[in-house]
């Protein structure tokens, strides 16, 4: 117990210490300072509430049988771990906004965020994995906050984090896919899941059910009851419907810009992927998404400007129920009867930022000319006569060029060897960047042009 | 880094966990025919807890999205691996009858509402109630543990609490 009560304390140091690190560093969120705050509060609480045990079972003894020693013990773990928790988070935050993503991608999911998520605080963080994803930490950090003090509710359950490979971080196109991370966020802080259960049909919801409780009964018996079984396919239905709830979002949001930043992310595996617990297929997603970008008029532009990106997004729709693609059935099933309500959903809470056609013709032809003149990028820093975009036709850009360049990229990924295939990686990585340099250079510029 | 799932999950394990605990460590301290002297806020969120179990239990049928929003809950999530601890802690003849769970848990739930009653619970009703909520913080233990990342190296105070989770 003793040492158990030692190992906490010096964790608790150890955070303290780290948390007054993270804070040094200044950083320009004002959420940011909240958090830590919180954080520090969270981390003091957790060591009296290590005390009060350790003197409770000072005062209580071993008791007839040890009960008392063993109950104290398991609460220090579970301090142990609220602390351990805090340091995970800590880590997070060393590298939050540090390498940051372009300004005018900041301010267009900042811009966003003040339309349709009612400015709901979030940090940008990068990370040396490969991936985008979405970390709701105000809903975990309150939630163990409320077991050790009834009184701790100071973050907004709606506080997220978007973390981000840090190697990528000035690739436009692949910027993209935080506005996929960014819907999970609007999932959460609109209640979208609890408006749609309202808004569901009688006879749809019997449908899901029936569903979802005829696959369960048909299951494996040797694994769990019904009732477990039940319960896990509603789990993956409920994370389907959150990630195609996103995915919708983001087309609004980005239109073809998030098709293609999807195709982007999956055609260097070489292959898509099957589904899983939180994920459909990915030519389901695919597909998903081709039928919004029809819904949104989107349809006619991608396939006139971008014919190979449409052409292998056609091919990946094509591949949905091979072997193995759906090991999900029930929520694979569930899925096409809720489309609907799902792109109503995204359509209701994006619609007074959705991206239409119109803007994208008239922003687009005028920048794809100025790209051509304007790179290499060295010489648009030196340019005076670059007028300011909008974020838009940044992103138009940024599209066009890769949906443009799509055949030649994936062709030479797919054929050339391996050394080879790094240097083209390095280009295409270096091209993204100079797109950004423009996008900068426009912004620094201002309306001069 | 952790799935959000499995953040959710780990949350939801330790908020479980710290509840029970302190439930059981209040339990253990009352001596015999005493009032129970713990926090009062913990008995709610074990009537809430069990109120929302017992609702669960109960209709298993409209466990669909239509009424739950599981995946933002983390007190759900961590309510799974609890389902099935209960589903296995009923005897065997019973193991595949609801009701069954239901009575349990209703019967814990009427032990806490004693309580936040300030009544004096029987000693039977007394172990009955700590058997249930120091099976859960065990379970809590080791499903937190599995999932538990260790802190960076430059940062750690100590190397990590090898074997905790078997405590």
């Amino acid at each position: 117990m003793l040492e158990l009560d030692q190992i906490v304390h010096e964790q608790a140091v150890a955070i303290k210490r780290l948390l007054a690190q993270v804070e040094l560093r200044q950083s320009p969120s004002a959420y940011y300072d909240r958090l830590l705050r919180f954080l520090i509060d969270l981390c003091d609480r957790t060591e009296v509430e290590i005390r009060a045990v350790s003197e409770l079972a000072r005062r209580h003894g071993n008791g007839p049988d040890g009960r008392i020693q063993q109950a104290s013990q398991q609460l220090v773990i579970f301090c142990s771990h609220v602390l351990r928790e805090i340091h995970y988070y800590c880590e997070s935050f060393d590298y939050a906004e540090q390498p940051t993503i372009p300004t005018a991608m900041m301010q267009l999911i900042k811009k966003m965020g003040n339309q349709i998520a009612h400015q709901k605080p979030f940090i940008l963080r990068g990370a040396f994995q490969f991936n985008y994803m979405y970390n709701p930490i105000g809903k975990y950090l309150n939630s163990l906050a409320s077991r050790i003090s009834e009184n701790a509710d100071l973050l907004d359950d709606a506080f997220a984090t978007f973390s981000f490979p840090m190697a990528n971080n000035q690739n436009i196109l692949a910027n993209c896919a935080l506005v996929h991370e960014f819907g999970h966020l609007v999932v959460d802080a609109a209640r979208l899941l609890e408006k749609l259960s309202q808004d569901l049909p009688h006879e749809i919801r019997t449908s899901v059910t029936q569903i979802v409780d005829q696959h369960a009964r048909a299951g494996n018996q040797l694994d769990f009851g019904v009732m477990q079984r039940t319960e896990r396919a509603n789990e993956v239905l409920v994370s389907w419907i959150h990630e195609s709830l996103a995915d919708l979002i983001g087309l609004h949001l980005l239109g073809p810009a998030h098709l293609f930043t999807f195709l982007y992310c999956i055609q260097p595996y070489g292959k898509h992927e099957a589904d899983d617990e939180e994920h459909p297929c990915d030519s389901y997603r695919v597909k998903m998404m081709l039928d919004g970008l029809k819904g949104l008029d989107w349809q006619d532009v991608i396939r006139s400007e971008a014919p190979r990106a449409w052409e292998i997004a056609q091919s990946i729709r094509q591949m949905r129920r091979e072997a193995g693609e759906y090991r999900y059935d029930a929520a694979a099933e569930c899925m096409p009867i809720l489309e609907p309500y799902l792109f109503d959903s995204a359509r209701t809470i994006c619609k007074n930022a959705t991206y239409s056609k119109g803007l994208f013709v008239s922003g687009y032809q005028h920048m794809l000319e100025l790209l051509k003149r304007g790179i290499p990028p060295l010489e648009v820093l030196d340019n005076s006569v670059f007028r300011q975009f909008d974020a838009v036709s940044i992103l138009n850009s940024g599209w066009l060029f890769y949906a443009k360049d799509f055949p030649s990229w994936r062709e030479r990924i797919s054929y050339v060897d391996s050394t080879d295939q790094l240097d083209f990686l390095n280009r295409l990585l270096t091209k993204a960047i100079e797109l950004s340099f423009v996008q900068e250079a426009s912004s620094i510029v201002g309306d001069g042009g | 880094m952790r799935t959000a799932k499995e953040n959710g999950l780990i949350t939801g394990m330790i908020s479980l966990g710290l509840l029970a605990t302190k439930l059981e460590l209040s339990l253990l301290s009352i001596e015999e025919n005493d009032k129970f002297k713990g926090n009062a806020a913990v008995l709610d969120h074990w009537a809430q807890i069990l109120d929302e179990t017992i609702n669960f239990v109960q209709t298993p049928t409209k466990n669909d999205i239509v009424h739950k929003s599981y995946q933002s809950s983390p007190r759900f999530l961590a309510r799974a691996p609890y389902l099935e601890h209960l589903h296995h802690a009923v005897p065997d003849a019973d193991r595949k009858q609801l009701r069954s769970i239901t009575a349990y848990l209703k019967k814990m739930r009427a032990n806490i509402q004693e309580l936040q009653e300030g009544k004096t619970l029987k000693s039977d009703k007394r172990d009955t109630l700590l058997a249930f909520v120091s099976s859960i913080s065990r379970d809590c233990v080791g499903e937190a543990s599995k999932f538990q990342k260790e802190p960076h190296p430059k940062w750690a105070g100590k190397p990590a609490l090898a074997g905790t989770g078997n405590a």
